[in-house]
Order: structure tokens, then C-alpha cells, then sequence
């Protein structure tokens, strides 16, 4: 007889711990779902990097198109770039010298933004391209495009730098990616 | 026998019953801690975020204040400091409280230089310092293009990447 309540009793014991693991386990992945959904993979809107990137497209580079001291920016070459123009002072196209300062500038930033090996972003993408409406859709033409590391994830991105040209826009982009932060 | 089976049974139930009030109370004890330190993290890092965007607004701010903003009527540029006025800055001693700043440093990144900028260094060096109270601080930073006018030919104004970062106590 008491043998039989002892049993009946480590029964329910086994029971009730049963229970709150299948309880604690249910809330855990509950849990993990909200963490995750809250957890954002994609922002176009950071304004360190979109300042990183108006301030490139500022930059000031040995290029000129037309006569001296019109030094053109990378803003101006791009569009040089595309028209497929020459630099006046020296023998280089306006797209060689462009991924020529893009390359340099990127790589001296690359402590600044915190992308590299063992650091929070593992990559990056500049790119600039041309956009044009047409009757079959929007046109995308790129014009250059800088990348390092692994892009295929999480990203955070710039607002987009916006140049009027010809008939559409010259329209560069910034983005780091990161697997976890 | 009959008086010792009462006792074992009733010392099985209050038994039963210590083992289910101590699981209960581990249980909520579990999920208190998990929910505290989840909603702990969150905080700090709210905090942090709130912080830095704090920082890097007074940083972005700074950037546009007349002592450093480039104005030009044939160019309009934002993130543009104008060199030439921090450069006629750097040693004025009436803006070492003005911001109320424990460093304030403007950086050249690319084209890359070294050394801190003079009268006769400018415009080949890496940075110019503005305000160096202290050793210890965490300093934000943001992009500019450092402009600054190059007499060649009939002259030009020239833009480089630099970051201008700052550190205070309320930073």
C-alpha cells in the first residue's frame, strides 16, 4: 500500500516537471521569434554613412575635363564617366581616375567605418549607376561599382546620392553588411 | 501499523508538496531572469544608441556651425568644413569653452597624411587640433569633405575626405 502512494506520487512529480519543460521550452522559442522579428536586416537611412557618402562625392580629385583649375569631384565624374570623357591633363579616362579615388577612398576608410576582419561589418558595396524612365521600364545602366568582403546578408545603407543627367539620374548608394552585430 | 502508514502518507504529501512550490518558484524565477535581462540589454543598448546618436548629432552640428561651415555662391555642399577658417581657429584660445568640448579634432582621411597641420605644413598634414583638455575620452565621429582654397593657376577650391570627431562630458 505504501509502496503503490509512493509511486503514484514520483508519478506526478515526473509529470509536473514534464510539464514546465515543455512550458519553459514553448515560451524559449516564443521568445526566440520575438527577438528575431525585432532584430531589423535591411536600413537605408544611416546617416553617418550617407554623410561618409556626400562627402566622397565631394571629393576633389586630379581630374579635369575642362581647362585648369576645373578640377572635377567624383560627383562630376561620374557623369564624365558615363559620356565616356578623357581628362584634359593627363592621358586617363574620367572613369579610370574615378575607380582609381573610389578604391583609395574606400580603402583609407576602411578603419573608420569599421570594416574589415574581426570588426563589426565584414563588407561593403558603393555603387553608381544611371537611371533613366523609359516605355519599357525603369533603365539601369552602371557606371562603377566598388565591393569588399561579403555582401549577402544584413545590411545598413545610405540614402541614396542623386544626380541630375542627360534625360535620368546618376544615383549612388552606399551600404556596410554584417552578419550579427 | 496503522499509526505509521498515516505518517508516511502525509509526510509524502507535504513532500510532493515542497518539490512543486520549489519548481514553481524556480520556474518563475527563470523567467524573471530571463525576462529582466533580456529587457536589461534592450535598455542599454537603447541608452548606448540614444548616446551616440546624441554625439554624433553634436558632431553633425558642429560641422554646420559658422566657425567651420564652407559657404561658397558657386557650390552649396553640407558636410563641407571650410580648413582656411579652423585653420585661423587653431590657436584662438577664446574658443577652447565655446562648445563646451573636451577634444575636438578634424582628421584628413584620404588623401592620406600624417603630422599635425601648421602655417607651414597645411595643406600636407593629417589633422588639426582644436581643443585637447583630456587623455580620457570617447569621441564620435563624422564624415566631411575638408574644402580649402588652392591658388593655382586662377585658383580652385579643393574637397578632401576627413572626420571631424569630438569628445565631451556630456558625450
Amino acid at each position: 500500500m505504501i509502496k503503490m502512494r509512493n509511486i503514484k506520487g514520483q508519478e506526478e512529480m515526473v509529470g509536473f516537471v514534464l510539464i514546465m519543460v515543455i512550458v519553459a521550452v514553448v515560451f524559449l522559442i516564443f521568445l526566440g521569434i520575438f527577438i528575431r522579428r525585432g532584430a531589423p536586416t535591411e536600413v537605408n537611412d544611416a546617416r553617418d554613412l550617407s554623410q561618409f557618402l556626400d562627402s566622397i562625392m565631394e571629393y576633389t580629385t586630379e581630374c579635369a575635363v575642362q581647362p585648369e583649375p576645373a578640377f572635377a569631384t567624383v560627383a562630376d565624374l561620374a557623369r564624365y564617366c558615363r559620356a565616356g570623357d578623357l581628362c584634359s591633363n593627363s592621358n586617363k579616362s574620367a572613369c579610370e581616375v574615378l575607380k582609381s579615388v573610389l578604391g583609395g577612398a574606400l580603402d583609407a576608410s576602411e578603419d573608420v567605418l569599421n570594416v574589415g576582419e574581426d570588426r563589426p561589418y565584414n563588407g561593403y558595396i558603393l555603387n553608381i549607376s544611371y537611371y533613366q524612365n523609359s516605355s519599357s521600364g525603369m533603365m539601369r545602366e552602371e557606371i562603377v561599382s566598388q565591393s569588399y568582403g561579403n555582401c549577402s546578408k544584413r545590411y545598413k545603407g545610405s540614402r541614396e546620392y542623386i544626380i541630375p543627367a542627360d534625360l535620368g539620374t546618376i544615383t549612388s548608394s552606399f551600404r556596410v553588411c554584417y552578419d550579427k552585430l | 501499523m496503522i499509526c505509521s502508514v498515516k505518517y508516511s502518507k502525509a509526510q509524502m504529501k507535504i513532500q510532493e508538496m515542497a518539490f512543486v512550490l520549489v519548481a514553481i518558484m524556480i520556474f518563475f524565477a527563470l523567467v524573471a531572469m530571463i525576462y529582466f535581462s533580456i529587457s536589461m540589454n534592450s535598455l542599454k543598448q537603447s541608452a548606448v544608441d540614444l548616446r551616440a546618436q546624441d554625439a554624433i548629432e553634436t558632431v553633425r552640428k558642429l560641422s554646420s556651425a559658422p566657425e567651420f561651415a564652407f559657404t561658397s555662391s558657386s557650390r552649396s555642399c553640407a558636410s563641407c568644413i571650410d580648413l582656411d577658417k579652423v585653420m585661423a581657429l587653431r590657436n584662438r584660445t577664446d574658443y577652447q569653452n565655446f562648445w563646451n568640448l573636451e577634444r575636438l579634432v578634424i582628421e584628413k582621411v584620404f588623401p592620406e597624411d600624417s603630422g599635425e597641420c601648421t602655417p607651414a605644413t597645411f595643406p600636407g598634414c593629417g589633422k588639426i587640433t582644436l581643443i585637447d583638455k583630456s587623455t580620457k575620452y570617447t569621441s564620435q565621429r563624422a564624415y566631411v569633405s575638408l574644402c580649402y582654397w588652392v591658388n593655382y593657376k586662377e585658383g580652385y577650391v579643393k574637397c578632401e575626405l576627413g572626420v571631424i570627431s569630438a569628445a565631451g562630458k556630456q558625450i
